[in-house]
């Protein structure tokens, strides 16, 4: 391995006390916080709707992604762009950092004693001083992806049951 | 395929267009020169191309093609309907070619044979002398084929020249003063940025500014849909050939004439609209237009019209489908609709000619063999409403026995920007698409219990005596229910979408918008309840609710239920010859009514935006200047009160009288009801109002205001 392919700069963010990290190459805008338009009947995963430049864009909600729960309306949106399926999508989380260069060497992999729902969403972490990034891959958080792998079904019937039990 | 390749495709495939269209008008008039020049440079462009780009089985056709065509141009040969026949079967063998070029990118070896066959056949027609009889054998042999197909096609429902779309149906021919213009105004547009930028919210300029971006915008928008409209004249240039054929197999002798070719359409809607409109003519080729001996008994000459006409009407484009047929039998749809179970007996005996004619848009009332055979219209007369629906627009249908049938599709300009009334529930924003909208009915507070009536657990409102099945959209969608129908009522959007109506009950009313549709991804699309989303003015997002999926949600059926209801509203209708009221209070206790249909809308103005000319009061309406009718002096008294904030309400009439359509403004204390009344007698004691019986009180009806408008508008002018 060469030593300049060695240096990545990644984008930190944060959902709840963790922190993550997606390569800034795979990143097309920040949008920072915006009110996330609901889309009734959709998988709890997908946080909402936003418009972008003329277009409505797909914003997937992280912390839904994590089993966390609901945080606010307002969250900062993220503009990912897929180089294979050429869909563009949001991410909404809850606070986006700086950049941070680190060393591909540092990555170390997922462990395996992660559940199956982690393996799918996280692509290993970093070791920093402040504690481990872990990094994501945006062709994996893709809307259509996460439907068709179907491990976030559950969080999709959970939300539903939750909102009869408030009715 | 290289450039160069997909070129050559697009191009000849216009030429063979032309040539097709040449080529039925050649049969019309044979002696035109011109015609046959036409059709020999197509073909001669296709041949010239094809040798240098090495399509060889392609040059031997086309150099069979033009051979004969040459013949043809130097007077050795006649045009007959053998020759016709021939040169449109060469005209299938060179696009069944560059389809396969397209699809594959080479012309294939498979199909060699046929075109020997039909390389043969040209020739024998070019064997010069009058044609012998082995010779029209041998050009019916090929024939069968192209029969079948189009037998087939003829059976099943729409299905469109599947063969000669491609490229052409993804590439656009723009003016280049289109493009050029466009262009000005993307520049104009980025100089308004930059200023934009430069400026800030508080500057002096700003206000002018925005005028700038907005015209500039109306001007980009405008530019941008001009390019994407086409003339209708190229889906119609594709159905001579197809009258033709057709004809030919039922033995029909029909003739076909156009209108309004020049009428524009986005060109995605006349994508849309391709099918069912071919559709349609089959129909009344096949089944509207009698046979030659059954015309001549009928008086009418042997020969039997299709007119298709285009032409704009109030911001839709209209295409009539008209043939001078037998007509739709009232009797045998009746007969038909009975038995099928679509209507019951004593229903059938109720309904006007123009119900009657509904009927064959039933979806039941369309398997296939059913209907030919027996009231000669409907195959698939669901499909043809169903795809024009799909894109905003509607199919109507009108027929006189023994004269012909009418088909009128009616399709919105654009699909891109739609107007649309926008709804909350939930504390959402919905965009309800305002082709679906019937009415719109408030449900106040204390009238909510009432209001609402059960069977089981369905729920129903009562509008003017017909049950209209309730949907919350809260509930439907699984949102939190703001109860806000303890607080102020609700609103009900009684909506009609694929034969379903309904009542949508929603928390509020916004502003009824022209929004632009947005794609939602695909995620949000499987939902299956969201047609697209929309920015509002506000800059909110709006999801757009795909009506007709709504009511299927919702369990709403169209049909046998929806019918029933409709025909038991006729009949009570029927029975004290009834007219809809719009019953209002005007002066103090006293009940005034305006027949329903001259009332367009109801608006809650504020005083102070009465403004006064003359002694009279005018108000602006959306660009116009309205003069207001205040029977009652409530203005007076209103503003005599020195509420400053006091809304009124002011009905919008309007009246199409001489000289064009007037609008009026009423002014009234509240509206009451809407409710069916019938007319007394005229009583001269009363001059200038007539009485009317509205739910068994007496009412004024105010007949004269027509009149009063177009006097009051003269003053104001």
């Amino acid at each position: 391995m060469q030593d300049e392919s060695d240096a990545v700069s990644l984008c930190s963010l944060f959902a709840g006390s963790e922190s993550f990290g997606i390569d800034t190459r795979k990143i097309r805008e920040v949008l920072g916080k915006r009110e996330l338009q609901r889309v009734p009947m959709a998988p709890a995963y997908i946080g909402g709707v936003v418009p972008y430049r003329g277009e409505v864009l797909t914003a997937v909600n992280f912390r839904a992604l994590l089993g966390m729960g609901e945080n606010s309306a307002v969250s900062c949106v993220l503009v990912l762009e897929d180089d294979e399926g050429g869909e563009r999508f949001g991410l909404a989380v809850d606070e986006v950092g700086g950049v941070v260069t680190v060393n591909r060497r540092m990555l170390e992999e997922n462990p395996c004693t992660l559940e199956a729902r982690g393996k799918w969403l996280f692509d290993g972490a970093y070791k920093m001083q402040t504690g481990l990034m872990v990094q994501l891959d945006p062709k994996r958080l893709r809307p259509s992806r996460l439907a068709e792998t179907g491990l976030f079904k559950q969080c999709v019937t959970g939300a539903t049951d939750a909102s009869t039990d408030r009715r | 395929m290289d450039d160069l390749t997909s070129e050559f495709i697009a191009e000849s495939q216009e030429g063979l267009d032309r040539m097709e269209r040449c080529l039925t008008e050649l049969e019309v008039r044979p002696d035109d020169g011109a015609l046959v020049g036409e059709i020999f440079r197509a073909v001669h462009t296709i041949k010239g191309t094809t040798g240098f780009l090495g399509f060889d089985r392609l040059e031997k056709l086309a150099h069979t093609g033009e051979h004969l065509l040459g013949s043809l141009r130097d007077g050795k040969l006649a045009v007959t309907s053998e020759l016709i026949s021939g040169l449109l079967s060469l005209l299938d063998g060179l696009r069944a070619i560059l389809a396969l070029i397209e699809e594959t990118g080479g012309e294939g070896t498979r199909a060699e044979d046929e075109d020997s066959a039909l390389i043969a056949e040209l020739t024998a027609l070019n064997g010069n002398a009058p044609l012998p009889v082995e010779a029209a054998d041998a050009v019916e042999m090929p024939l069968p084929e192209v029969e079948k197909a189009e037998a087939h096609a003829v059976a099943g429902p729409a299905a469109g020249a599947a063969s000669t779309m491609g490229n052409s149906d993804k590439t656009l021919r723009i003016d280049v003063d289109v493009l050029n213009r466009m262009m000005n105004l993307v520049g104009e547009l980025v100089l308004t940025r930059n200023q934009m930028l430069q400026s800030n919210m508080e500057a002096v300029n700003f206000p002018e500014l925005a005028r700038r971006l907005d015209s500039v915008t109306a001007d980009l928008r405008e530019t941008v849909m001009q390019a994407r409209m086409q003339p209708v004249g190229n889906l119609f240039g594709k159905f001579p050939r197809l009258v033709r054929d057709l004809a030919r197999t039922c033995a029909r002798d029909v003739r076909i004439e156009f209108s309004g070719q020049e009428t524009g359409l986005d060109k995605s809607l006349l994508e849309a609209i391709k099918d069912p409109l071919t559709h349609a003519v089959r129909n009344a080729v096949d089944h509207g237009i009698e046979a030659p001996h059954v015309r001549v008994l009928a008086g009418k000459p042997a020969e039997g019209c299709v007119r298709l006409r285009a032409f704009h009407q109030s911001g839709s484009v209209v295409i009539e489908v008209a043939d001078d047929g037998a007509g739709i039998g009232i009797e045998r749809v009746l007969a038909k609709a009975v038995e099928r179970n679509l209507v019951t007996a004593e229903q059938a005996a109720e309904m006007s000619e123009r119900e009657v004619l509904q009927l064959i848009f039933l979806p039941g009332f369309s398997t296939a063999a059913a209907v030919t055979n027996v009231s000669g219209r409907g195959v698939g007369m669901d499909v043809v409403r169903a795809n024009v629906e799909k894109v905003g627009g509607s199919v109507e249908v009108e027929s006189k026995m023994g004269v012909g049938t009418t088909l009128r599709l009616r399709v919105p300009l654009t699909l891109a920007i739609v107007p649309a009334l926008v709804v909350r529930s939930g504390g959402q924003s919905f965009a309800l698409p305002q082709t679906a909208l019937v009415e719109l009915v408030y449900v106040p507070r204390r009238e909510a219990e009432k209001a609402v009536e059960k069977i089981g657990a369905a729920e129903l409102y009562r509008l003017r005596e017909r049950l209209l099945p309730m949907v919350w959209l809260d509930r439907l969608l699984g949102l939190e229910s703001q109860h806000t129908a303890e607080a102020h009522g609700f609103y009900l959007a009684v909506l009609e979408a694929e034969g379903c109506r309904y009542g949508l009950v929603v928390d509020d009313l916004l502003a009824p918008e022209e929004i632009v549709v947005k794609p939602l991804s695909s995620v949000l699309r499987e939902i299956g309840l969201f047609s697209g989303a929309t920015v509002l003015g506000n800059g909110a997002l709006a999801l757009i609710l795909d009506i007709a999926a709504t009511a299927a949600r919702a369990g709403v059926k169209p049909m046998e239920e929806a019918a029933e209801g409709v025909a038991l509203v006729e009949t009570k209708i029927e029975e004290v010859e009834d007219v809809s009221f719009m019953v209002f209070e005007e002066r103090a206790k006293e009940r005034t009514a305006l027949p329903l249909d001259v009332v367009e809308r109801i608006e809650s103005v504020p005083l102070t935006q009465i403004e006064y000319a003359g002694g009279r009061a005018l108000l602006q309406y959306r660009g116009e200047l309205l003069p207001l009718c205040d029977d009652g002096n409530l203005l007076m008294e209103m503003e005599g009160g020195g509420q400053e904030d006091s809304l009124v309400t002011v009905l919008i009439c309007a009246h199409a009288g001489a000289g064009g359509r007037h609008r009026i403004g009423m002014v009234v204390r509240r509206v009451l009801d809407v409710s069916p009344g019938r007319i007394l007698e005229e009583d001269t004691s009363v001059s200038g109002m007539e009485l009317a019986l509205v739910k068994e009180k007496l009412t004024m009806v105010h007949r004269q205001f027509g009149a009063k408008a177009a006097a009051g508008w003269r003053e104001v002018a």
